[in-house]
């Protein structure tokens, strides 16, 4: 197999990380997580997730069709049943205008959903006619029954049914784009649904089925449709369920119709957050994840797959040190070292720890050497400031220019920088593959640390730049990392007068003005549900709508793009109209986010970086 | 010399002028506009061949889909309560109408357009180019010009919403390239296509020579992450009509599929995907309201003048 083809093969399995884009793949591959028991509970559900967290993956294996594609549903008694529907942002929102007043567009968009479950149900029953291949399934079902509660023509047959759906789908649509045109007969909310599932019921062999309304990208409906939902959800439960599908903070209204009853978790539904649920256990469902893509690979003669963690291996600190160049950082004080018998023994210290030491102390080699006596002897404090500074000192070592100034590596920190994101993390592996087949070596042999730091920056590179398309408010979130990033690789270069390891923030106190705050509020919010920053409790009681009570920190996808640590751990403070300014007069920004050490904006950009020269001139 | 048009090789409707003022209009004709750049003001030439009576400025109202006309002061119109807008177009004494959608908004001229051309009435309508694009003052890489400052995302334009229906395979995605990949990329994200039912149009000729590349770099991350470079077809950049028959022929090698057409390019191969959508009712349009960066372009170059009219009576 040539190098192209298995490249091919790969980015076949890897490459596309879009459930959309594997089309029926998508069974086949996947990989079931912990959380999707809670899922196939008879319960409503709220699956909240970042973008590519395998949310639409996940929901569309729990559709009859992903049942059936799985070998998990029972044509004759099925255990539940799936109906799956992705909310389409250029339909919801025509349903919204002047020219109507809410309560109107209300009964409008309610008449729209039961249209579409309509459809929905009609496709599963044409569907198991086909898979039953009995045309009779449905014998007991009263097609007239639920048309006369949606305010359709006499139809008796399924046909019949459908076409008069459609019918009363064309109506409505001419409606929305003629309110001069006669009102189409508008269904009520909630009761059509209970009979379109009372009597999907009567399907033979489905009296004991539960029937899950699945609708996957919540965050696309508007706030009035989230609250029409919402009411359906607290009020579902006779033999159907919702199972709720929506990014981080896209749950924008948690009460019903009626403003003063409010969804609560777990009464009405099940919160489930990806990212906590995968949180202890990410890094062997990203494994499992990847290893069932090698193998679906098939890579024959360019080499059997290996385990992840063989694939990918790690550094450790001192490996990393002398990887990055430390030794010539260190020859003249090992020199001075051997000048004195008293000094000597510090020679047996790893070259990164009299780094480490040295360059605290400025290299004033007496007071470094003070301190490594105290280290060599395993006193607490010295032993600490090691500890405390060892991995922040990487980012210092190899000096301007170099390629690599940081290397980011290993299964385990591959998996971290993806903030449990599996979509990150099979681009991560897809990446790394691709590199080690552009330096002719095979998937069977361990890749890399180098090539796994450049796969890591270009996924890094690539979300950047994905970034800006994700949401109407894309171009901030770009400027505004890029803005951020810049801050935090400078801090992180320069470890030494600085806060080593500083890669968050919090918002100061300063007050702005309520149109300034509303956006930042906004820019906040859309950076988190879009996988720019990820926020943390701060030290104040948090609430998800006060910004102030948060820290963020830039996605740790982008650390190896910009070169900072991954690790969250500490802090700097951020005015709001700094955030905003960071959009729109970037260097100067950088500058007063510098405080004292402005001057270091002036620093030449990291050579991965030097393609926005122009933006931060 | 880089259009069709530039060479005498017109889709028949289509005459190319080579500023604003050149433009000879037909007498008893009525003139519709909007005014938003220099490119569309109107030039002295056009104002003494109309009467001032029969000049009408068109402005966006302050809620969506709403419009005020200079002539009728204090009523606003709405684009989708439209029987009076329609009733308006109708009463005119005049059989001819032009519109000039240089300065309008996709959002104000399509539904005027359809209003105009479902009345019967004969209209043409009028694109001027600009003379330049600003560049940015932050260029990022295939982020060069000033254009937009952000949109407000993918709503449907009003007379032209679409309630689709259940499908068992996807809709092709057909997107009408400009130079603003951040547009393209939130057209990817919002409407998430299989990667193999992107068809993208980059507008070739373009209106001057080097516009072409600018589309491709400023469009290079999506058109390589979906993999769509392999499907861009290349239509000419003033051209509606090639447009028009662009989506027809691909509707004939997909058939019994939905068409998306998402008009993130220039304003003709908008034209000509609002002319196709008025024809076929499995065609969506997708438009994503950019808000428009004051002084986005500078100066004013060619006038395209499209007989709208003519070209519909073509396929009777």
């Amino acid at each position: 197999m040539s190098p192209n083809s298995t490249a091919e093969k790969l980015e076949q399995l890897f490459g596309s990380f879009r459930a959309e884009s594997l089309r029926d793949n998508i069974y086949s591959l996947f990989n079931e997580p912990e959380y999707f028991y809670y899922l196939e509970a008879p319960k409503s559900c709220v699956l909240i997730g970042g973008r590519g967290s395998g949310k639409t993956t996940v929901l569309r294996c729990m559709s009859y069709e992903g049942q059936a594609a799985l070998g998990k549903i029972d044509l004759l008694q099925p255990k539940y049943v799936g109906l799956y529907t992705k909310i389409n942002t250029n339909t919801v929102a025509s349903f919204k205008g002047a020219e109507l007043t809410q309560d109107a567009w209300q009964r409008f968009f309610g008449h729209f959903l039961n249209l579409m479950l309509c459809e929905e149900a009609v496709s599963y029953i044409r569907w198991l006619k086909e898979q039953r291949k009995e045309s009779q399934v449905d014998k007991n079902v009263s097609y007239q029954r639920v048309g006369r509660v949606l305010g359709l023509n006499k139809c008796e047959t399924l046909d019949e049914f459908a076409d008069e759906v459609e019918n009363a789908r064309v109506n409505l649509e001419v409606f929305i784009n003629n309110f001069g045109n006669t009102k189409p007969t508008v269904s009520p909310l909630q009761t059509p649904i209970d009979i379109i599932m009372e009597e999907l019921g009567k399907i033979d062999g489905h009296s004991n089925a539960i029937f899950f309304i699945i609708l996957d990208e919540y965050e696309n409906f508007l706030d009035y449709q989230q609250r029409l939902v919402n009411t359906l959800i607290k009020h579902a439960g006779k033999n159907y369920y919702f199972k709720i599908g929506v990014r981080e903070l896209g749950w924008r209204e948690r009460t019903t119709l009626n403003h003063s009853e409010v969804l609560i978790s777990p009464a009405d539904y099940e919160r489930i957050r990806i990212e906590e649920k995968l949180e202890k256990d990410f890094s062997s469902f990203a494994k499992r994840v990847c290893e069932a893509r090698l193998k679906a690979a098939d890579l024959e003669d360019f080499g059997p797959p290996i385990d992840v963690e063989t694939l990918l291996p790690g550094m450790t600190v001192k490996d990393e040190a002398i990887a990055l160049g430390v030794d010539r950082h260190v020859e003249e004080f090992k020199s001075h070292l051997k000048k004195s018998s008293k000094t000597v023994r510090l020679l047996e210290l790893h070259d990164h720890e009299l780094f480490v030491f040295q360059e605290l102390s400025r290299r004033n080699f007496n007071k470094a050497i003070e301190d490594l006596d105290d280290y060599y002897l395993g006193v607490k404090p010295a032993v600490n400031k090691y500890e405390n500074y060892a991995y922040s000192m990487l980012f210092s070592i190899s000096g301007k220019g170099a390629k690599i100034t940081k290397y980011y590596c290993g299964h385990s920190v591959l998996s971290k920088l993806t903030h449990q994101n599996i979509r990150f993390y099979m681009q991560l592996v897809n990446e790394c593959i691709r590199e080690q087949i552009g330096v002719e070596k095979s998937t069977s042999q361990p890749i890399d640390p180098q090539q796994q730091t450049i796969a890591a920056r270009k996924v890094g590179l690539s979300y950047l730049r994905e970034l800006e398309g994700v949401s109407t408010q894309g171009g901030s979130l770009a400027k505004l990392l890029l803005g951020l990033g810049r801050v935090f690789q400078l801090m992180a270069s320069n470890p030494i007068g600085g806060k080593p390891e500083c890669n968050q923030f919090e918002l100061s106190e300063e007050q702005v003005s309520p149109k300034e705050h509303a956006e930042v509020k906004t820019l906040l919010t859309e950076a988190v549900m879009h996988l720019a920053l990820v926020r943390t409790p701060g030290t104040k009681l948090t609430t998800d709508s006060d910004i102030r009570s948060w820290d963020y920190a830039p996605h740790p996808i982008f650390a190896p793009y910009f070169g900072f640590s991954h690790r969250r751990k500490r802090k700097m403070k951020v005015a709001e109209n700094e955030l905003i300014a960071l959009t729109h007069k970037p260097q100067e920004t950088v500058r007063k986010l510098l405080g004292q050490r402005a001057e270091l904006a002036d620093e030449a950009l990291p050579v991965q970086m030097s393609m926005f020269d122009e933006y931060f001139r | 010399m880089n259009t069709f048009a530039d060479s005498g090789i017109y889709s028949p409707p289509h005459k190319v002028h080579s500023t604003r003022e050149d433009v000879a209009f037909d007498t008893n004709a009525i003139l519709m506009f909007g005014h938003s750049e220099t490119r569309s003001e109107l030039p002295h030439s056009w104002l003494t061949q109309f009467s001032a009576q029969k000049v009408f400025q068109i402005t966006e109202g302050t809620d969506d889909g709403q419009v005020l006309i200079d002539h009728l002061p204090g009523k606003s119109f709405s684009l989708r309560d439209n029987a009076d807008l329609r009733q308006w177009i109708n009463d005119c004494k005049e059989s001819l109408i032009y519109l000039d959608i240089t300065g309008l908004g996709h959002q104000v001229w399509m539904p005027l357009l359809r209003m105009i051309v479902e009345s019967g009435k004969k209209v043409q309508c009028l694109y001027t180019e600009p003379d330049v694009y600003t560049p940015s003052p932050n260029p990022k890489p295939g982020d060069f010009f000033d254009l937009s400052e952000r949109t407000t995302g993918f709503k449907p334009v009003p007379t032209f919403a679409r309630i689709p229906r259940r499908a068992n395979t996807p809709s092709l995605l057909i997107p009408l390239l400009g130079y603003e990949g951040a547009r393209f990329k939130h057209l990817i994200e919002t409407v998430e296509p299989s990667d193999a039912d992107i068809f993208p149009i980059v507008g070739v000729p373009g209106f001057e020579i080097d516009y072409p590349f600018h589309t491709f770099e400023g469009n290079a991350g999506a058109l390589s992450s979906t993999r769509a470079w392999q499907r861009v077809d290349y239509v000419d950049a003033a051209c509606p009509f090639s447009v028009y028959g662009h989506i027809e022929r691909l509707r004939g090698e997909w058939p019994g599929r939905g068409i998306q057409v998402a008009t993130i390019g220039t304003k003709p191969h908008a034209l000509g995907a609002m002319l196709y959508a008025l024809r076929d009712s499995s065609c969506d349009i997708l438009y994503d309201h950019p808000v428009r960066k004051p002084g986005r372009t500078r100066g004013s170059g060619k006038c395209h003048l499209y007989d709208i009219s003519s070209f519909q009576s073509l396929g009777q």
